[in-house]
């Protein structure tokens, strides 16, 4: 039965791809993005949408949201992440994102900065942020 | 100059601390990023890469910064400086790693021109950054810290872009072709030297490709690279079959060296296994000197896994093999081959330690200049060395 709860306990607890919104600056033209470009985009791998609105990432420092997200959506762990943009940035081939404290700051700073998307939990404030769908 | 440079890239490593630097000009972002890295090598056997590591040698040191920003939301340029002194290798030179101008027209195409980093194989172009790898050395069967000059830039351009294959994956691409830089204080300069027979020029030019195929597979990456160079040198030969001859016969030497390079990665988690197999087909030919053509046949390949235990800890492994005529089998004159155990401790996000053991039987053979020189080893070159490196690393 401890087990039993136990698992009910860690379960509930897991983010899902519905926890986790993923917000652009509101003149990006699209509202939707595919999970793929969702990855390609926060591997600085696309720097522009299926639509042409140029895109910029930005990531959260820490947390369950920012773990959850590189789970779900890039595959990757935070370290890998971090040695995947040094790999870039040391090539010359891409630029450091900017990494921010909390989905506030995040939401703010996409809201205020052309071309930057990010993520934040669902049922945050996104500010003048736009939540982009899933395909 | 090369110390006022290693201390600025330490000072601005230790003193910028936790974060990198941008700065705003004229209303464009421009970043600054850069490492610094030092080793301690130890070794019973033979002295190592020209370092005295029979007595511990801490002649093992470099670093590197680079400037960049995006001009257009399409166009990037940016610039690096690289230094490192190791052993007699390199000795401080400061010089311009890379530097280039990086228009995306799509995903699917790119150009990139000026002094770029060749894709090569899984860690060609990162190769002096040990800082992203657990390991204080990469496999030297196929990344010879020694020979980094031979493959690690070209001036010339690239094509790139990447390609969505859908449910199949997705492939990038890098076609490239320019001039490899010659380098007067890298291993071939001093392995000739040691040999007898000193080069006084060492021009390459060069052509090749890459592909790698992200397959659908999460975390599986397959590659295939292509790397064709003709080499032209100017030599001295200074001996012939152990006579001197006095004031020494200049030669020229042509080559034509072509490599085929197959990589595996997989990475899922803390847990990353990766696997390479380069195969070299090298045909020369003399002139002006009593020396046949020759054909060198090397075949490299490695075979390595690490796990990330926490963002403190992390362990490695690799078994490296090279040998320098893969038509023979292995003998201790013609090869270099071992395991290496590593562990990396990351004491900040930003400064780390490396403890790694190799345990090396081989030396390599004749001009493979590959970490073991008669002038560098005057006890005469014994066939197993055991290594013991610490490297320490700061990065922002």
């Amino acid at each position: 039965m401890k087990l039993f709860l136990l698992f009910v306990f860690l379960t509930s607890c897991a983010l899902r791809a519905e926890d986790i919104a993923i917000i652009a600056h509101p003149g990006v033209k699209a509202s939707d993005i595919s999970a793929d470009d969702v990855k390609l985009v926060f591997l600085g791998s696309k720097t522009a949408l299926s639509d042409g609105s140029p895109v910029t990432p930005v990531l959260a420092k820490d947390g369950s949201i920012h773990d959850a997200f590189l789970k779900t959506y890039v595959g990757k762990s935070d370290a890998a992440l971090r040695n995947h943009y040094k790999s870039l940035v040391f090539t010359g081939k891409g630029s450091m994102p900017k990494t921010l404290d909390s989905d506030a700051a995040i939401a703010a700073y996409v809201a205020g900065n052309k071309g930057a998307i990010g993520y934040v939990a669902a049922g945050a404030n996104t500010g003048g942020a736009k939540k982009l769908n899933i395909k | 100059m090369y110390k006022t440079f290693l201390r600025t890239a330490l000072a601005a490593t230790v003193l910028t601390g936790s974060v990198w630097a941008q700065v705003n000009v004229l209303g464009k972002d421009v970043q600054i990023h850069g490492f610094f890295q030092q080793g301690f090598a130890y070794s019973s056997g033979n002295n190592f890469l020209t370092m005295r590591t029979r007595d511990g040698s801490w002649s093992m040191t470099d670093g590197g910064i680079n400037v960049a920003t995006r001009l257009t939301s399409r166009l990037r340029v940016g610039a690096q400086a690289y230094s490192r002194n190791i052993g007699d290798l390199g000795n401080g030179q400061v010089q311009i790693d890379w530097a280039y101008a990086d228009y995306k027209f799509s995903d699917m195409f790119g150009v990139r021109a000026g002094k770029v980093k060749t894709a090569l194989g899984l860690f060609n172009d990162t190769q002096d950054m040990e800082f992203l790898y657990p390991f204080a050395l990469l496999p030297q069967s196929v990344y010879p810290s020694d020979l980094r000059a031979n493959t690690i830039a070209h001036v010339g351009g690239d094509l790139y872009g990447s390609l969505n294959l859908k449910k199949a994956g997705r492939v990038s691409y890098v076609l490239w072709a320019g001039r490899l830089p010659e380098d007067r204080r890298g291993g071939y300069f001093y392995g000739s030297r040691d040999a007898g027979s000193p080069l006084s020029n060492f021009a390459q030019s060069a052509k090749g490709a890459d592909v790698k195929w992200a397959t659908p597979l999460t975390g599986l990456t397959l590659g295939y690279s292509y790397f064709d160079t003709l080499r032209y040198a100017n030599a001295r030969l200074l001996t012939f079959r152990g006579r001197p001859i006095p004031g020494g016969l200049p030669y020229r030497a042509d080559q034509d060296n072509t490599i085929n390079a197959f990589s595996a990665d997989y990475q899922r988690g803390g847990l990353r296994l990766s696997a390479e197999f380069w195969r070299n087909d090298g045909f020369g030919r003399f002139s002006g000197a009593p020396i046949p053509g020759s054909v060198q046949i090397p075949q490299s390949w490695y075979v390595m896994g690490s796990y990330r235990f926490n963002k403190r800890l992390e362990v490695g492994s690799y078994y490296s093999d090279f040998i320098n005529n893969r038509t023979r089998d292995f003998t201790p004159d013609v090869g270099i081959r071992g395991p290496v155990v590593s562990t990396r401790f990351d004491l900040t996000s930003h400064w780390h330690v490396k403890l790694e053991g190799h345990f090396l039987e081989g030396i390599g053979g004749n001009f493979s200049f590959r970490g073991f020189y008669p002038s560098t080893n005057p006890q005469g070159l014994k066939p197993r060395t055991n290594l013991f490196v610490m490297r320490t690393g700061w990065v922002f």
